[in-house]
């Protein structure tokens, strides 16, 4: 058994509850009541005041410290953390070192020195009131923040508290069921190694839905970071007060658009289909950056003959990265939408279906151009558009769910010009095929500043 | 060829003429499946392309373990079935939507005779193992009335060959039940001191005895009455789970648990499985748990729900049947439905639940929504 500590509450005792034992994996949690998130909160509130005397350049060595220390292999934290991603998250054992390097790359010093001067320039408006435009400024942000994390992307929870200790927001983290290990491990190296950051940092646990905690924590917080489903954060968000800032990422659906001209060479093509393989294998297609679609611009044969490419690519990326865990409702949802597409070829129509009997990936050739999602877990759906307009048609109606479009084929004169009408149906970011999952550490993510969503700024006229 | 056909039918019927009871060795189950299976690889040509996409061929396949099963949801897409779809003696339709379209899945039944020869020793030997042959009183519509329910027909022909010759339907597609009537029955019958079978779906039952509630109405069945239940717990309005319905048919009906007997049958399936626990109780023994079986015609395996291999006893997985009696369609089915097999049966665990907890039907079901507000004026 490898035991899993699934909280980080600096300076505070609680009481265990049992302890959640998912497959060699032992998830330690707490049973917390609301005087604890009280406690906790003062205590973060204190720690805070020490966060405020330190320099951006403090907190960035601090976190990349930690960051390194994660990517450590002799490190026992980034073992545990692999254990429950594999166990728990149900991610395979390459995957799960992959996206944990990947991901930590974005809390090394140069990711956010990058994030810092994208988002504000320079550090001087967070390091003190500084000139802009023949003015005084700084960046200030609530000084307590409480953050929901959700299981589908490892790491979001901790980009997610980097962000908010760049801008001097004390947090306190409330971890998913299905990733409950790398946010207290992190918490718990930062600590490690720049005990005043680390004091900034709270992660608790407890049963989805205790609306007792979460009321607590709502109470102290003056602002509410909340990664999960649509439910979850509405439910959370008409408990918020209303001065409280309330930054929101709900469920998002990304595809591809693919001009057949990017089909024609063999060269191409094969280019194009791993890219894309790759796009929809990472995070077993959980993210909100995944393609669950790909629109090919052009033939029935052309969309053909990407389904064909993109299956023989996602067969070998099976080897490099498998697939992970899937449980018994996502294989059944997979194999209904198999067994249309399956029996749709074998009546003869222009449906059909590639992928093993094993549900390592599937790929699917569907005959209408209709919107739609994929069951997820390298499950592709492939159509042709006769034009972009279809495209754009289609996706319409899902304006407040869309969010990374992967572009192939496009010439630099086109590509601007179709950026503009996808963004004017709601999507968000438009990328390379291949740069869908891993967006630069500046991103606006769903539209938004990373950092300045985070802050205000303030004045200083006198 | 003709011939060969005719002795497959005689020799499937032979088997099922042997009752219930009747053991089946290996050799002789798989000599008659792999026959089926010939016969459905050479005359369905969907299921003998869904056989060759894999390379799963009768001169491959050596086991009844071995034939390919053809997921449920296929019915939804092409006719399974060795003979002229419009041969068929009944065509009965599955309800439901996939996606937000309704795509209704059609098992045409070409032989009806088997069909009945299936069910009627099956429902005999687990719901009537005492040989009573009861009042039955019918919550299902009559199968004029229904004429695409494979439960509609079943009950039809179960009380027409196993009831008393009084039984009677309390339903019909338009009006549903007339408690009233049903109501009058029942005093009937206790006044009489005359068992009584009821036959109806979970979800029917809960909203009767919703309405008994209501009405502060409660009966106490005579001895050896008893009841069928069939379908999924999960009830348009609310869920109801077996346990608990099973004590409200104790409380609001006077029937013993153990003469509550849940069926388990599906549309693309002829044969049937039932709880045992009747047939345990005339034994003297009380199941702790609902163990359904089926006939020595029928042969389940579960298996891993991502890799389809056969899992040990005791492990959950989805349920793959053999049903001799699908010798005009397809017999090896995958449903489904996660079970685990125990003792001669298998646990039902019910419908895998969805996809919820790391996205796919969350992004379906929101897609669906979305599209729908988007349609709203």
């Amino acid at each position: 058994m490898i035991d899993i500590e699934g909280w980080h509450l600096p300076l505070h005792d609680v009481a265990r509850a049992d302890p959640i034992a998912r497959g060699a994996v032992r998830v330690h949690v707490p049973r917390l009541v609301p005087a604890d998130i009280d406690a906790i909160c003062d205590r973060l509130l204190d720690a805070q005041r020490h966060l405020e005397t330190l320099t951006t350049a403090d907190i960035i060595a601090a976190i990349d410290a930690a960051a390194r220390m994660l990517r450590d292999p002799a490190e026992p934290e980034r073992a545990a953390v692999l254990h429950s991603l594999r166990d728990v998250s149900g991610l395979s054992d390459a995957m799960a070192a992959h996206v944990l390097d990947r991901m930590a790359e974005d809390w090394l010093a140069p990711a956010l020195q990058q994030l810092v001067g994208a988002e504000l320039g320079d550090a001087s408006a967070l390091d003190g009131f500084t000139h802009r435009a023949g003015r005084r400024v700084r960046a200030v942000a609530p000084r307590l923040g409480f953050h929901v994390f959700s299981g589908n992307v490892p790491g979001v929870s901790v980009t997610s508290i980097v962000r908010s200790l760049l801008v001097r927001t004390a947090v306190l983290g409330k971890s998913a069921a299905a990733e409950p290990a790398l946010a207290p491990a992190f918490a718990r190296l930062l600590a490690r190694v720049s005990p005043r950051v680390g004091a900034c940092v709270a992660i608790a646990w407890w049963p989805g839905g205790d609306e007792r905690l979460e009321q607590a924590a709502l109470g102290r917080a003056g602002i509410v970071v909340h990664y999960g489903g649509a439910d979850a954060i509405a439910s959370l968000r008409a408990r918020a007060h209303a001065h409280v800032t309330f930054v929101e990422h709900g469920p998002r659906i990304s595809f591809a658009v693919i001009h057949a001209a990017a089909l024609r060479e063999p060269a191409r093509l094969r280019q194009c289909a791993r890219d894309t393989a790759a796009a929809v294998a990472l995070f077993d297609q959980q993210g909100c950056v995944s393609p669950q679609l790909a629109y090919v611009i052009g033939s029935a044969d052309d969309a053909r003959a990407l389904a064909e490419a993109v299956a023989a690519a996602l067969d070998d990326v099976q080897r490099s990265l498998p697939r992970g865990a899937l449980d018994a409702g996502e294989a059944a949802a997979i194999r209904e939408a198999r067994t249309r597409a399956e029996f749709g070829a074998i009546r003869g129509d222009s449906r059909d279906l590639w992928g093993p009997d094993s549900l390592d990936y599937s790929v699917i050739l569907s005959d209408d151009v209709a919107f739609e999602g994929s069951c997820l877990n390298r499950t592709l759906v492939v159509k042709a558009a006769p034009d972009i307009d279809a495209v754009l048609d289609a996706a319409r109606p899902f304006a407040h769910l869309l969010q990374t479009v992967g572009l192939a084929g496009f010439d630099d004169a086109h590509r601007d010009a179709i950026a503009l009408l996808l963004a004017r149906v709601g999507v968000t970011r438009i990328a390379a095929i291949a740069d869908m999952p891993w967006p630069p550490p500046d991103w606006h993510h769903d539209g938004r500043g990373p950092l300045t969503e985070l802050i205000r700024w303030v004045d200083l006229d006198a | 060829m003709q011939h060969s056909d005719e002795s497959l039918r005689r020799d499937v019927l032979d088997l099922m003429a042997r009752g219930f009871d009747a053991h089946t060795d290996d050799a002789a189950f798989d000599a008659l499946a792999l026959r089926a299976f010939r016969r459905q690889y050479e005359r369905v040509a969907p299921y003998r392309a869904y056989c060759d996409r894999r390379g799963r061929t009768p001169d491959r396949v050596d086991s009844w373990m071995m034939i390919p099963a053809v997921p449920t949801a296929a019915f939804k897409e092409v006719a399974l079935v060795t003979g002229a779809a419009a041969d068929a003696q009944a065509v009965f339709r599955t309800s439901g939507t996939t996606r937000g379209v309704e795509r209704r899945g059609a098992h045409y039944v070409l032989d009806l005779s088997l069909y009945h020869a299936s069910l009627l020793p099956t429902f005999a030997a687990c719901v009537l193992p005492d040989g009573a042959r009861p009042r039955m009183l019918s919550l299902v519509p009559a199968a004029a009335d229904a004429p695409d329910s494979s439960l509609s027909h079943m009950i039809d022909v179960v009380m027409k060959q196993l009831g008393a010759p009084d039984s009677a339907t309390f339903a019909d597609a338009q009006h549903g039940i007339d408690y009233d009537r049903l109501a009058t029955a029942l005093h009937e019958a206790q006044r009489a001191d005359r068992a009584v079978c009821l036959l109806g779906t979970s979800f029917a039952f809960v909203h009767w005895i919703d309405h008994l509630d209501a009405h502060d109405v409660r009966f106490t069945l005579p001895a050896g009455s008893r009841l069928m239940d069939t379908g999924g717990y999960k009830g348009r309005s609310r869920e109801v789970g077996e346990e608990q319905l099973r004590a409200q048919y104790a409380r609001v009906l006077g029937v013993a648990a153990d003469h509550c007997i849940n069926e388990y049958g599906m549309t693309e399936m002829c044969s049937q499985f039932y709880d045992a626990s009747l047939r345990a109780a005339l034994r003297g023994r009380t199941d702790t748990v609902r163990t359904k079986i089926g006939p020595p015609w029928v042969r389940t395996r579960v298996v891993h729900p991502e890799t389809l291999e056969p899992l040990p006893h005791g492990e959950t997985g989805i349920l793959r049947h053999v049903d001799l009696a699908n010798l005009d369609s397809v017999a090896a089915i995958q449903t489904e439905d996660l079970g685990v097999a125990d003792g001669d049966g298998f646990r039902l665990l019910g419908r895998a639940p969805g996809a919820m907890p790391r996205g796919c039907s969350i992004a379906m079901d929101m897609l669906l929504e979305a599209a729908r507000e988007s349609r709203a004026p």
